[in-house]
This record gives C-alpha cells, sequence and structure tokens, in this order.
C-alpha cells in the first residue's frame, strides 16, 4: 500500500534523500517482499531497465539541494531514482519566514504542487497516507511545508499524514526558530495524524558519543535519523508480547506459537485490532535464513526478489505508517511521536559485539522510562513507579517519562519468540491507554546488526523542548522582536498568542499525563 | 534557473570598490569553474553574451553546461564625472563592463549631497531608470539590489541615496542591500560630516540592510597586514634566497587592499547564494534574521581571512604562513575588535543578532556550534536573543584559503559610530559653516529631518545596549484546560 513522501525545504531533502537511499540498501540486503518495495518505490518509467523510481516529491524554494538531491540519487550504483519531473522549485527562498512559506508562497505553489502529488497518487494504485519530511525551524519546510498538509488534509482527507520533524539544536540555528517551530507544530498538530520528533541536539549527540564521529556533519546526522526511521517503517509482523509471539502469559512457550491476530486474547487490553491481515501460516520469518546483510557499500543490486519456493514465500507486508499511526495516536490531542532505535554503533564495532536480546530490550525499556533517546548516559535508577512521574509533576521535562502507547519493533534472529513483557508494565503508560504496546517482528537482519529493536512511542519526551523554546518565543514576543518580518505576510501579534496557548494545552496534556 | 543580483556602483569610492569586486569575483569563479561554462553560480553576476550576433544577445543558463562566451557584469555605473570610469574601461576590465550601463557627467557633484540628490537625481532620474530597468530585465528573478557608495562625497552619498530611494519606489520587492563607506576623522573633504549625516537619513529609511565600512578601519585593517608581511618577508628573505618583495608589488594603486577587503565582503555574504552547501543562507535569510525592528538593519561585519591571499612569489613562504590556520583561531579571530569593518566593539556592546556563514569543504556544524558555545560567554547578548545565531555553511571555501568565515552582527556598537558622526556633523553645524553650499539647492528642514531620524535610531540602539536581563514575562493559559488551576 503505497506512501508518498513529501521532501521540503533543504532540510527535508537532505533528509529523504538520506531515508530513500537507507531504505534501499536495507531491500537489497534483505528480501522483504515486493509490496515492501512497491511501498515507497515504484517500477521506474522504463520496466525494462530494472530502475526503481522513489514515490517522492520533492519541493524548495530554492534550487540547489534538490538539484543536489537528484543528482545523487541518479549516481551510478543505485537501483532507484527520483522522478524526472516530480519537483518543484522557485528561486528567491523563504528567508526562514514561516510566514512567507506559509502565506506567501503557500497559495502560490498550491495548485503545481498538489499536481505533482496527484500525479505520484495515480501511479500507486491504492494510497495509504503521506510522510512529509520537513524541519521546524526554517521557513520553506516549516511555513510551506505547515501550508502543504494543510491542502494534502483538505484534498485527501481519506489519507493519512505523517509528519517527521527535525527540531533544531537548541543553541540556535535560525534566530527566528522559536516562532517558526512553535507556528509548525501548533498548526500540524491539529493537520497531521502523529509527528515524529528528529532532535538535531539528540542526532548530533549519538553520532558524538555513540557513533564515534568526532564532528557530525548534518549528512552523518542524517544518516542516523534515516536508519531510525526506516527501522520503523520496513515490514514486520505482529505478535504479542510474551514469549513465543502469544499475548497470554500462558506457559507453553513453544517458539512456534503464531503470532497471528487471532491470538486467544487473555488480556483484551492486549488484544490487537483486526485492521491487521492475518499472515500466512507460520508467523516466524521468511524461510531463507542466514540473510546475511550485504556489505552496505554503494554498489547496491536490485531489491532482493524471493525465488518462488513454497516453503520460503515471504508473508505479506503490513503497511508499517498505517497501524502504527493508528496506534499510536488514538486521541486527537497526543499526536507527538517519538522514535528511539538501537544499537547506535559505529559501524566498525558491530563485528565486535556480542548482541543479545535481554541486553537491547532492557537499554530500550530504560531509554523509555527516562525519556532519552541516547543508548548511555541513561540514570538507571529511575524506574516507572518513581517520584514525580503521576499527573503532579508538572515540571518542564518531568523526569520520568510516561506514554499514551508504544510500538515495540524487533529485527534479528530469534525475535518471533523472544519474551517483552517488560514493555507491557502499565505503569508505563498512561491509565486510560486504550492500546498500550504492539509489538512486532522481523526475522531479517537491519543493518548489519546481528539483533536491533526500535521503539516509536507517543510519549512526553518532547516537553521538554517545547517548553523551552516556548520561553524564548514569550521573551522575543515579549519585546515584539522580528514581529514586523511576520507581519508583512499579513500575520499579527494575536496569531502569535493563539498559538502559543496552542502549544501551552499540547504541553501540559503530555505533562499531566 | 539563477538567483541574480544586481550592483549599482554610485561615485568614485562606489567605483573603485566596485571595480574591485569584480575582480575578485571573476578570480573566484575562475578558480572554482574550470571548465569554462556558464554556470547558475556565474548567472548571479554576469550575463553570458554572444557578441557574434548584432544587437548582441544575452545566453540563458540552461542546464548549466553551455560554454561561457563573453561574460558581462550585472551593473550599472553611475559617476558624475568620468575620470575614474574611464580609467576602469581602459583597464581589463573594460569587456566585463558594459557602456550600455553607464551614467556619467562630467563636472562632479562638487562633494555636495543636496547638489547630487536634489540635481543630479531628478536630473538623471529617467536615464539611471532606464538602465536599471534593463538590468533587471535581463535577470530571470532578481534577487537584490546592492548598492556601493561612500557617504562622505557628493555623487556616492546624494545620488546614491537619491537611487536608493528611486528603488524602494520602483522595486519594492526586491531587497535593497547598501555597502556604504563611513567617512573616516581624517577625511580630506571638508563637509564630509553633512554629507555622511544627510545619507545617513536615507539610508534608515528607505534601505533594507547596511552594511557600513568605515575608512579608518580599512586603514588600519592593511596597515597592519603590511606590517606583519614585512616583518615576516623581513625575517625569512636572507636564507629561503626570495627578495623581500616591496609590499606594494601584489596591488599598484594605494587604495586597492582597502577596497579589496570591502568586495571581499560581498563575495562571502553571497556565496551560499552562489555555491552549494549543507546549510545554505540567502540574502532574504539574512534580513530575516539578522534585522529583528524594521529600522535597526545596520550589520557590523567582520571577517577572516580580511585580505584575499597574497601570491606566494610576491610575499614568500614565511608570510604566507601568517594566514589563519585552524577554524577555531578563524572564529576567535572575527570576533575581536581588529577585525571589523568599522571602528566599534562589539564585544563591549550588547548583540541584538550575530550571523555567522563558513565556508569550506572542512567546516561542518559541529565546529561552528563548539566554537560559539565557546565564545558565547564572552559576548553579551540582548535578553530576548541569549541563544540565537544564525548559522550558514558553504562548500566552497574563498580563493588560496581552506576555510573562510563571515560574521555579520547586529550590534548596539553602532550607536556608537552615529555618535561620533553626530559630534562631528554639530560642530560644523553649530555655527552654520558651509550650510549655504546646501541651502542652495534644499531648505533646511533636511537637516533637522536627517538629524531627527538619526537621533531616533541611536537612542534605539542604546535603549538596547545593555538590555541582557530579561523582565517578567506572563505566560498564557491553555485554553482547553482553563478549568485546572
Amino acid at each position: 500500500m503505497p506512501v508518498i513522501t513529501l521532501q521540503l525545504g533543504q532540510c527535508g531533502n537532505q533528509l529523504g534523500c538520506s531515508f530513500f537511499h537507507k531504505l534501499a540498501s536495507e531491500l537489497s540486503a534483505n528480501d522483504y517482499g515486493y509490496a515492501a518495495v512497491n511501498e515507497y518505490y515504484r517500477a521506474g518509467p522504463d520496466i525494462t531497465s530494472g530502475i526503481y523510481t522513489a514515490r517522492s516529491v520533492l519541493i524548495d524554494m530554492e534550487p540547489k539541494v534538490v538539484a543536489g538531491a537528484r543528482a545523487s540519487a541518479a549516481a551510478s550504483g543505485s537501483w532507484w531514482r527520483y522522478s524526472s519531473t516530480g519537483y518543484l522549485v522557485m528561486q528567491s527562498g523563504s528567508g526562514n519566514n514561516w510566514s512567507q512559506g506559509f502565506h506567501g508562497y503557500g497559495p502560490r505553489v498550491h495548485d503545481a504542487a498538489l499536481e505533482l502529488v496527484r500525479r505520484e497518487v495515480e501511479a500507486a494504485d491504492c494510497l495509504t497516507g503521506f510522510l512529509l519530511l520537513q524541519s521546524m525551524a526554517g521557513g520553506t519546510g516549516a511555513g510551506l511545508g505547515t501550508y502543504v498538509a494543510q491542502a494534502l488534509k483538505d484534498e485527501y482527507h481519506a489519507a493519512f499524514i505523517t509528519n517527521c520533524c527535525v527540531w533544531p539544536y537548541e543553541s540556535g540555528e535560525v534566530i527566528v526558530q522559536p516562532y517558526n517551530t512553535l507556528f509548525t507544530l501548533s498548526h500540524l498538530s491539529d493537520l497531521s495524524d502523529g509527528i515524529v520528533l528528529l532532535e538535531n541536539e539528540a542526532l548530533h549527540r549519538t553520532c558524538a558519543k555513540l557513533m564515534g564521529i568526532a564532528r557530525p556533519s548534518f549528512t552523518d546526522m542524517n544518516g542516523i535519523a534515516a536508519r531510525a526511521l526506516v527501522s520503523v517503517l520496513l515490514p514486520s509482523q505482529p505478535r504479542g508480547p510474551h514469549s513465543g509471539g502469544s499475548h497470554a502469559p500462558t506457559h507453553t512457550s513453544g517458539g512456534s506459537g503464531p503470532g497471528a491476530a487471532t491470538g486467544s486474547g487473555a488480556s483484551p487490553g492486549l488484544q490487537l485490532p483486526a485492521l491487521r491481515r492475518t499472515p500466512g501460516s507460520g508467523g516466524r520469518g521468511v524461510g531463507s535464513e542466514g540473510a546475511a546483510a550485504a556489505a552496505g557499500g554503494s554498489v547496491l543490486g536490485a531489491p532482493r526478489r524471493s525465488s518462488a519456493s513454497p516453503a520460503s514465500c515471504p508473508p505479506p507486508s503490513t503497511s508499517p505508517l498505517a497501524d502504527l499511526v493508528s496506534h499510536l495516536c488514538c486521541h486527537p490531542a497526543y499526536r507527538m511521536l517519538t522514535l528511539r532505535a538501537i544499537p547506535q554503533l559505529p559501524p566498525s564495532s558491530i563485528n565486535f559485539t556480542t548482541f543479545t536480546w535481554p541486553a537491547i530490550l532492557k537499554r530500550l525499556r530504560q531509554m523509555l522510562v527516562t525519556g532519552s533517546v541516547l543508548e548511555e548516559g541513561m540514570d538507571w535508577s529511575v524506574t516507572p513507579h518513581s517520584a514525580g512521574s503521576g499527573p503532579a509533576a508538572l515540571v518542564a521535562g518531568p523526569r520520568v517519562n510516561r506514554a499514551v502507547a508504544n510500538w515495540l519493533v524487533l529485527r534479528g534472529q530469534g525475535a518471533g519468540g523472544v519474551d517483552v513483557a517488560d514493555f507491557a508494565d502499565p505503569a508505563l503508560t498512561a491509565a486510560w491507554a486504550v492500546d498500550p504496546l504492539s509489538v512486532s517482528y522481523n526475522s531479517h537482519t537491519f543493518g548489519r546488526c546481528q539483533l536491533s529493536a526500535s521503539l516509536l512511542s507517543n510519549d512526553r519526551r518532547c516537553v521538554g523542548p517545547i517548553q523551552r523554546m516556548l520561553e524564548h518565543a514569550y521573551g522575543m514576543l515579549e519585546s515584539r522582536a522580528f514581529v514586523h518580518q511576520y507581519e508583512t505576510y499579513g500575520m499579527s501579534v494575536s496569531d502569535f498568542q493563539a498559538c502559543f496557548a496552542r502549544i501551552e494545552d499540547i504541553t501540559q496534556r503530555y505533562v499531566r499525563l | 534557473m539563477p538567483r541574480e543580483l544586481v550592483t549599482i556602483q554610485v561615485g568614485q569610492c562606489g567605483n573603485q570598490v566596485g571595480c574591485r569586486f569584480w575582480e575578485l569575483a571573476l578570480r573566484e569563479h575562475a578558480a572554482y569553474n574550470t571548465k569554462g561554462v556558464y554556470d547558475e553560480a556565474l548567472s548571479s553576476f554576469f550575463r553570458n553574451v554572444d557578441t557574434r550576433v548584432e544587437p548582441p544577445r544575452n545566453l540563458p543558463v540552461g542546464d548549466g553546461r553551455g560554454p561561457i562566451r563573453t561574460l558581462k557584469a550585472r551593473s550599472v555605473i553611475v559617476d558624475m564625472e568620468c575620470g575614474v570610469i574611464n580609467e576602469m574601461l581602459k583597464g581589463p576590465l573594460g569587456e566585463v563592463l558594459d557602456t550600455r550601463q553607464l551614467v556619467s557627467d562630467v563636472s562632479g557633484a562638487g562633494n555636495n549631497w543636496a547638489h547630487g540628490h536634489h540635481v543630479y537625481g531628478p536630473q538623471y532620474h529617467d536615464a539611471i531608470l532606464d538602465k536599471i530597468r534593463l538590468t533587471t530585465e535581463d535577470c530571470d528573478s532578481l534577487q537584490s539590489f546592492m548598492l556601493l557608495h561612500s557617504l562622505g562625497g557628493g555623487t556616492g552619498s546624494g545620488v546614491g541615496t537619491y537611487i536608493l530611494r528611486m528603488l524602494a519606489d520602483e522595486f519594492p520587492g526586491v531587497f535593497r542591500f547598501t555597502g556604504s563607506v563611513f567617512p573616516s576623522e581624517e577625511d580630506d573633504v571638508v563637509t564630509s560630516p553633512y554629507n555622511a549625516l544627510l545619507a545617513l537619513g536615507q539610508l534608515v529609511e528607505h534601505a533594507d540592510c547596511v552594511l557600513p565600512i568605515e575608512n579608518q578601519a580599512l586603514i588600519d585593517i592593511t596597515n597592519r597586514a603590511d606590517a606583519a608581511r614585512e616583518k615576516a618577508a623581513g625575517g625569512g628573505g636572507a636564507p629561503g634566497g626570495t627578495p623581500a618583495a616591496p609590499t606594494t608589488a601584489a596591488s599598484s594603486k594605494p587604495f586597492d587592499s582597502m577596497n579589496s577587503v570591502a568586495a571581499s565582503l560581498l563575495l562571502h555574504m553571497t556565496a551560499s547564494v552562489r555555491f552549494e552547501g549543507p546549510l545554505n543562507v540567502d540574502l532574504n535569510d539574512i534580513t530575516m534574521n539578522l534585522v529583528p525592528y524594521p529600522r535597526m538593519h545596520f550589520l557590523l561585519s567582520s571577517m577572516s581571512p580580511l585580505l584575499p591571499p597574497p601570491r606566494e612569489r610576491d610575499v614568500g613562504r614565511q608570510a604566507l604562513a601568517l594566514q589563519p590556520r585552524t577554524l577555531d583561531q578563524v572564529f576567535g579571530e572575527v570576533f575581536s575588535r581588529d577585525h571589523q569593518l568599522i571602528r566599534a566593539d562589539p564585544r563591549n556592546a550588547t548583540y541584538l543578532a550575530c550571523g555567522l556563514i563558513a565556508r569550506g569543504p572542512t567546516a561542518t556544524i559541529s565546529d561552528i556550534n563548539r566554537n560559539v558555545a565557546r565564545l558565547r560567554p564572552q559576548l553579551r547578548m540582548v535578553h530576548w536573543n541569549s541563544e540565537g545565531f544564525k548559522l550558514g555553511i558553504c562548500s566552497t571555501p574563498p580563493v588560496g584559503c581552506p576555510f573562510g568565515l563571515l560574521c555579520l552582527a547586529n550590534n548596539t556598537a553602532i550607536a556608537s559610530t552615529f555618535t561620533t558622526m553626530k559630534e562631528r556633523f554639530d560642530k560644523l553645524y553649530r555655527r552654520r559653516f558651509y550650510t549655504h553650499h546646501y541651502e542652495q539647492y534644499m531648505d533646511c528642514s533636511g537637516f533637522e529631518s536627517a538629524i531627527e531620524l538619526v537621533a531616533d535610531l541611536t537612542r534605539q540602539y542604546q535603549e538596547l545596549d545593555g538590555a541582557t536581563r530579561a523582565p517578567a514575562i506572563t505566560r498564557l493559559r491553555p485554553r482547553g484546560l482553563s478549568f485546572l488551576p
């Protein structure tokens, strides 16, 4: 079920490029089935050449970045390209001005942008939804991106819209970033079905501390972000949280327990709804074990297609994006998602690391409990029952993290059977959570790591950064600094105040989880 | 499709800086455009003209791989006396500068702002507007105008500010940047304080962004560079066998190095528009981020390296070793007093906004962040922008250096520059010396309005100086949960 990606602004285009490269390398390394490839790529204009076209629309208000992204995709050795006509550029940039992007360029590019999207939608046999990649601090990604999201919502109200938004360095990349990020957030919280927040600061520290890169560049950070995104968006089958893939903590924990949706649901809260297609017989991974990942490198063969032997028939892949959005963002007021993907290792260390499920899962759980997105430096003394976890914690950035819902994706050998019941601890999620934990797995290895796990949670980690940005924004608005730049395009001080009130709304709800 | 900049050079100083600017621009593009193709980077400053046909035809950029035929600068040249321009056209730049874009007269404006603004301005209004329109029609999507002039004379300041007003009326959507050379204290023009203040009043009202450049600062910079070079050349001359080259070998005219500094400023500022990088900064990004209030658009600039590096054969290897070695060193220099293009110490005043554009393939965001974190405690930032810097990274370094850095700061130190100008003005105006020259062409309300504008602006800056503590803020109640305490 295809997903159309829109890459908006410089950051969105650079991140999107990394995303498609990473996706392509994973699809080359392992066989995930035709549907997985079809979700993000379509068979190119020339079917015989084996070249695929990414289902992506590139939009920017200045031409250099889009040209660079398209050139890097066309570099020799990769089996995918960007569509030769699927991009929209203008000349003069949005000037880091949210209102110029939203009120200025928005109406001007409305028709052209929707036309490009319509062409991609028509090339897809059925549309699941849209994935928008953008930054929040600039003018195009933030302002025009929000406008495009609104236009898509109006035009395709049945399709979901997921935003992957990059939160800027708190030390400042753009001086007016408090205004731009908060405007974007307040508008998207109404329009979007799920907002994955990627923090530049966190990505930077991951690169510096964990990946051993002394001076991370944007390319490195995009690589980490792309890896995390791809790790949740590749196909995976649902399963229960208990060992053997069952939903109930039964004693028969044979590895052959089916992870089907028709499980004997003992605890109704963990019952997976029938949205999922039931996998074929054998909820295990694909028969082709030993899917040792190919050495990534720059020469990627075509995406793997299974040899059609009946024993190793790949299970139908689910559409992770649609499912995760509907599971995680069930309440309209809670749409902020945090993405954690481990292990975060430098490539040179992978061969010297021993991977075990208990180690990975323990770290990931503690990351969830403390709200950290880094694999190390966590406070191990914090538990879900620690003080500062309940609704009474009104400090900015509560110490203990709580979620509305979690989605755990396990990849690697034995992913189908390992016990993750720790994640089903009710103290980790809000009391009223409808569907607190969904687990899915795939036996293919991901990114050369034998075992890897990713967690997408609708939790309150976002509160800290948002509160800090809001403080700055209040300070600026109080002195009316830079306000005249936004007033040129028709915004007024009351728009600022309405936006800030909405942001207070969002953060208060999360704090009181 | 390119984004073009049109340069308007007015007056003797403006034309000399402009001349140097074109030389340096050609040098930079020649260094990076090894295949001789007319690409988008070139098209922001130059047109590609096929002179084989009559009338000469402009060739579009197309796919960016067409060959260069003849390059013509996108510039309009205005001077009320023809000496400087004629010399320019006779020299190697004669081919690049188009005589169609030239407006000149014979007699000069007599170092009188009023003569330039109220007489020559209207007299040549149509001619100048015509030339500008011609130039803009050659552009696919014009991004901004760059006005190069000085404030101390008659043409540059008078006609220049008249043109500025004209651009504001005729092309309201296009940014107006000015590179304005402020007169130094030992200026040889007696009436320069009048000219400067009257022109400043116009800049406050009609420019989008002003980059003040003080002659005295440029003199100090070039003197320091010469002294350092002599010291190094004198020390390393004997063993190496390289004769200590005379310091003026690289530049035959006395103002050349000063003009080079001013010209380099423009090159660095537009680097991210022309070349690629991980974090692009457009000219409208600059105006958006660095101008917090409409009239406070005066940006202090500093950069490293200041001068285009001398060639090794001129100065020897030892002197070349004086260039900054590491990116961190460059950051430290850029915030120091010696590298500012006006005589003010920004560290003693308050920063309202600061933009940093790094150039070079090895510059990454983490380098910039690290250095900003290192230097920020030493800077006084206004309370509503205590963290913020505008960052940009361009992959192409300046010619001859592995990396470069430009810092554009909106800093309250400019208030002291304005105050000095006002004092010099007052010395003359108190006794109404020379005002009769001006009153021939304008009435004295012209003086009064300029005084008021400048005083207003100075006061605005002074109010923000030292405003580093935030007042108490009332937060808004969340709308959805208003019943909660």
